[in-house]
């Protein structure tokens, strides 16, 4: 009987930094998963300009049918990347960026940003002022504009062709 | 050996209780990891933020990967009705109330899996766009009007609030946001 409450105890203690770990580690692991999922169609430092979300769309849960969305897959090992937003004028569009834990560390809109096309450099601190410094190295770019109707995406289409992510470089 | 393999099991017996227990709280354990209600509808103010806690990151990339820190948008989360009954499909709800005040809003409906749900109208969403200042819609498989169309089962909706007012910030647990009420259920 000792022994079996000695080793309950062991197990038990080992259960809370257990359940901790598992869901420190699980936005990471989800981000690496969406990232490979993604990657056939994004790749690295380049745009994806992704359909209006529907019910056949499995990539992220939870997508807003009101947006339509471009996506870029970062990694700054080669140097500072920039993106360039274009959009039709007089919507909300904004652009927002995700670190490997899925944080939320940058978002700028149309009102806060300039007019497009809207230039913005991501890399490290040694790249200069302007520059926005991820917490990590990979991570992911968004870009929202709003789809007031679900037909306005032909001429969002027209636009957002002209937006870029791709290392600075280039 | 026999104290090696003692310990060991308890450790990875310990290990997987921990971790299943992590991964078998449902998706409507959200609202553990809100701090905010209103009506029917919660939000957590650290959802997409840097500061936000571990269980709140994780459960968030769960049921909310790529949520908008709430410095652009803020979203409410709805499980139940404003009765506090959870969602069926089987029934018919108005959700009627003022419009947010933000610069623009949509409420979307999804299925209990946190994705869009195939119904004949495919239509997933009613924002700023189809009211005048109110809202006032129905969510039921059939009905006159403005309608989410929905199937049966569990569902929820989620009310996105895209460069809120101040006020809504200053007053996130009593802003007016839309009621939710039950009408029938078949």
């Amino acid at each position: 009987m000792k022994r079996l409450m000695l080793w309950l105890s062991i197990a038990a203690l080992v259960t809370v930094p257990a359940f901790f770990v598992t869901a420190w580690l699980m936005p990471h692991v989800i981000m690496l998963v969406v990232v490979a999922q993604l990657r056939p169609l994004a790749g690295v430092n380049q745009l994806y300009h992704a359909p209006p979300p529907t019910h056949e769309s499995f990539a992220v849960v939870m997508p807003s049918p009101d947006l339509a969305y471009s996506i870029c897959i970062f990694d700054l090992a080669d140097g500072p990347v920039q993106v360039i937003a274009d959009f039709p004028e007089g919507a909300y569009w904004s652009i927002s960026a995700y670190a490997s834990n899925t944080d939320n560390f940058f978002v700028a809109n149309d009102q806060t940003s300039n007019a497009p096309p809207a230039r913005f450099v991501f890399g490290t601190k040694a790249d200069g002022d302007d520059v926005i410094v991820p917490p990590s190295r990979r991570g992911v770019i968004l870009l929202r504009h709003h789809l007031a109707d679900r037909d306005a995406i032909a001429l969002i289409d027209e636009r957002r062709k002209n937006s870029i992510c791709e290392p600075l470089d280039t | 050996m026999r104290r090696i393999v003692f310990v060991s099991t308890a450790v990875i017996v310990g290990w997987v209780v921990g971790a299943a227990a992590f991964m078998l709280i449902p998706y409507s354990a959200y609202g553990v990891a809100t701090s905010t209600s209103n009506g029917p509808w919660s939000t957590s103010e650290a959802v997409g933020a840097a500061g936000a806690d571990v269980l709140t990151r994780a459960i968030v990339s769960r049921t909310g990967l790529f949520a908008l820190s709430n410095e652009e948008t803020l979203y409410f989360r709805a499980l139940q009705d404003s009765d506090g009954a959870r969602f069926d499909g089987a029934c018919r709800y108005r959700v009627i109330g003022d419009a947010p005040q933000a610069r623009w809003w949509s409420v979307t409906i999804y299925g209990p899996d946190n994705y869009l749900i195939e119904t004949p109208e495919n239509r997933y969403s009613i924002g700023s766009n189809d009211g005048d200042g109110t809202i006032d819609f129905a969510i039921a498989r059939d009905a006159e009007g403005l309608r989410l169309p929905v199937t049966d089962g569990p569902f929820s909706l989620t009310l996105r609030l895209y460069n809120p007012a101040a006020a809504v910030y200053e007053n996130v647990a009593t802003t007016p946001l839309p009621a939710i009420i039950r009408e029938a259920c078949s």
